[in-house]
């Protein structure tokens, strides 16, 4: 009796969680059926079985070879920008978490404030500044405006102050540098606040279209937002090229994600075993 | 962890390595064929035909070498130009959309073409240019870009449900009663009494608008659409605007057609070529994406154009759109020369022929439809013909060749905003909406003008 009620539970609970998952992931779903039907305005929900058009991905590929480019280029500036961010919050926010100087909280304020202003406020000095310093078309042009995040110092310092305070002057009593605390202690004890950070870090940088499309202007050094925006079709909406263009881009998002999981489970559970 | 010290030092290799590998090196040199950058915003299909007209160029003469940048579509082409202009890193050729022309000519970093023209004594090709298609960008007697794509609206209507209902395929021009006539006999509904294929399928479109106005001989703007001096009132809330809108709310209050929100002709695109409705009003350049779309679903919408309907008794003719190219005072005057040369490659007769048999845009040049290859896309596409006969209907004036000022695209969203209030039944007045609309729009314009002054 008992043992049967346990398999229905466990029967319902995978159905919900299988339907949950089926409508989360529709739009995957509903791209790729699009992806595959062919050059049609008027797409179906479920493709024609019989005749589905697979060679529409190498056809992307072939006629945007700089397709792979693009997602190296996209790749990188993430990567350069999410490890940007995370050694710039974490030293901040070690600063503002355990240290003790003349003006930390004016400083933090500000820090704070720069979460205000809207990144469309900067754009126009920040591409000034690119274009004095001749940095069109390279990585650095990608990269440099976003090294430090007010987000994440903020995130940081908020995780950080939850490790108990005993534990830093402990250290210091048995001689451990400022420095050497940040990183063999605060660092792996925040895996899941720094993996967190780096996962947003990298997504934001990924999704970021308009300051690509200013600062780059020749197609080896776009990034994929503005890269894929070249299959859309000009007069009528042919969507299939850009449903395989945007399938393709999404594979490499997905691998920070795999290896950020598990920090991020441990992040979300962490507080249950207190 | 262990090897973390390691992984750092690889990765600030990788990043200096990337620094030094950006940078471009300086002052290698003009050595070889001048290069020329052109910025467009043509996607797609249309895209990948820019490109290989891009191919031609390079291959017919060793003196420039044009690369083409494409730029995400025409807002952001727009955009990034006026970004780039305190950058100083323009473009020599930029190909910008029909409703930028005044903020093109306001940056003041362009060379009218009018200006190369005369000097090289091409009066010929400005006469070769179809009448309708130079009206549009010349502006107080100076053609300021070089007219590159350009379309005009057609109404696409379903031949065979036209047949079903025992209505003329044939007709070319329909007026406002006739069309609503016909929607009414089009609309068919199924035994439970749901419309089953309903007569017109709207939407909330802004060029449609301006159309309409222009083949009822109304204008937009004064003095004279921002064609003789700037603009400095915008008019559109006249008598053609409100006869369009009620036309409108007319074939939806008598269940003859479906409305989408949208200003993209996606909805009713999809409801047309599915046979759920029978007539819709669209671009002459999506005529092949459609026929292809309807052979592949069976052939059972057999598309067919005709004239935009209106008025009866309109003397007007449609306006064109889409995009032209324009040479900026950047770079040299070699790269000035060689952007030129490029547009005048782009122009030819037989570039003409290649450039719309492959992509549905008419052709810019009068002597194209001499030729062999546009007389077989011609054939191939009869449906074509209606918008050819469209922008030849009736002799230029301000009214047709089209709204010139700063901020038509807020003054587009003013309008779309108004037709959709008062087809939704949000606003009830026809001349209310359109009074709101003008008014926004006229506040924008004045900040737009005292802004440059």
């Amino acid at each position: 009796m008992k043992s049967s009620v346990k398999l229905v539970r466990a029967f319902l609970t995978y159905v919900v969680l299988i339907l949950a998952a089926l409508i989360l992931l529709f739009p995957l779903f509903f791209a790729l059926s699009v992806a595959l039907q062919g050059d049609t305005i008027t797409p179906h929900l479920l493709p024609n079985m019989a005749n589905l058009d697979v060679s529409i991905f190498v056809r992307v590929l072939i006629q945007q070879p700089d397709l792979i480019r693009w997602i190296i280029n996209s790749f990188v500036v993430s990567s350069l920008v999410t490890v940007g961010v995370l050694i710039t919050s974490s030293l901040a926010a070690y600063a503002f978490a355990t240290l003790d100087f003349w003006g930390k909280s004016i400083f933090f304020i500000i820090a704070l404030g720069t979460l205000m202003i809207p990144f469309e406020a900067t754009i126009v000095p920040n591409f000034l500044l690119i274009s004095r310093l001749g940095w069109n078309d390279s990585y650095q042009a990608l990269v440099a405006p976003f090294l430090a995040s007010g987000f994440g110092i903020f995130l940081l310092r908020q995780y950080f102050l939850t490790i108990p305070r005993e534990l830093y002057e402990a250290a210091r009593l048995d001689g451990c540098g400022r420095t050497r605390y940040l990183w063999s202690f605060l660092v792996p004890l925040s895996t899941p606040a720094l993996a967190t950070l780096g996962l947003y870090t990298f997504l934001a940088t990924w999704n970021q279209f308009y300051w690509p499309l200013l600062v780059t202007d020749t197609t080896e050094w776009r990034t994929t937002q503005v890269g894929i925006t070249i299959f859309h079709s000009s007069e009528v909406q042919i969507l299939n090229m850009q449903m395989a263009a945007t399938l393709i881009i999404l594979i490499p998002t997905l691998i920070p994600l795999v290896l950020g999981q598990r920090q991020l489970v441990r992040g979300l559970t962490a507080g249950i075993l207190k | 962890m262990r090897y973390l010290k390691q992984c750092l030092l690889g990765m600030l290799i990788v990043i200096v390595l990337a620094a030094c590998g950006g940078a471009t090196p300086s002052g290698s040199g003009q050595s070889g064929p001048i290069k020329i950058t052109f910025w467009y915003g043509l996607s797609g299909a249309n895209g990948n035909v820019v490109q290989s007209v891009i191919n031609k160029y390079n291959q017919s003469q060793n003196k420039y070498h044009v690369t083409g940048v494409f730029q995400s579509s025409y807002d952001d082409t727009l955009s990034k130009f006026n970004a780039s202009i305190v950058g100083n890193n323009l473009p020599n050729v930029v190909q910008i959309y029909d409703i930028g022309t005044q903020r093109m000519i306001d940056t003041k970093k362009i060379v009218p073409v009018q200006n190369l023209i005369n000097r090289d004594h091409l009066q010929s090709i400005v006469d070769d240019l179809e009448p309708a298609i130079r009206s549009y960008y010349t502006i107080g007697g100076t053609l300021y870009s070089m007219p590159f794509n350009s379309s005009t609206a057609v109404m696409y209507f379903d031949k065979n449900a036209f047949r079903q209902a025992g209505l003329n395929p044939d007709q070319k021009a329909w007026t406002y009663d006739e069309l609503l006539a016909a929607a009414k006999k089009l609309t068919t509904r199924d035994a439970s009494g749901k419309v089953a294929r309903t007569g017109v399928a709207l939407f909330d479109y802004a060029w449609l608008f301006e159309q309409e106005e222009a083949i009822q001989n109304a204008l937009q703007a004064t003095p004279d659409n921002g064609r003789t001096q700037r603009a400095t009132k915008f008019v559109f809330n006249n008598q053609a605007g409100v006869n369009w809108l009620n036309f409108q709310k007319q074939l939806l209050d008598e269940g003859a057609a479906t409305y989408s929100s949208s200003s993209a002709s996606t909805d009713a695109a999809t409801a047309f070529l599915s046979g759920k409705a029978a007539i819709m009003f669209d671009s002459i350049a999506s005529l092949r994406g459609y026929i292809a779309t309807a052979q592949k679903n069976g052939g059972k919408v057999d598309v067919g154009t005709a004239y935009m309907p209106r008025e009866t008794n309109a003397q007007g003719r449609n306006i064109i759109g889409g995009a032209s190219l324009w040479i900026t005072n950047q770079g040299t005057s070699e790269q000035q020369e060689g952007a030129w040369d490029f547009i005048k490659f782009a122009v030819q007769p037989e570039l003409q022929a290649y450039w719309s048999s492959n992509t549905g845009y008419i052709p810019i040049r009068l002597s194209t439809y001499q030729l062999a290859d546009m007389k077989a896309t011609l054939t191939k596409y009869p449906q074509f013909q209606s918008a050819i006969d469209q922008i030849r209907a009736a002799p230029t004036n301000y009214s047709n060749a089209g709204c010139i000022a700063g901020n038509l695209l807020t003054e587009r969203n003013n309008v779309q905003q108004a037709m959709d209030g008062y087809l939704t039944g949000k606003i009830s007045s026809a001349q209310t909406a359109l009074d709101q609309a003008a008014q926004k729009s006229n506040s924008s314009l004045d900040e737009y003008n005292s802004a440059l002054s």
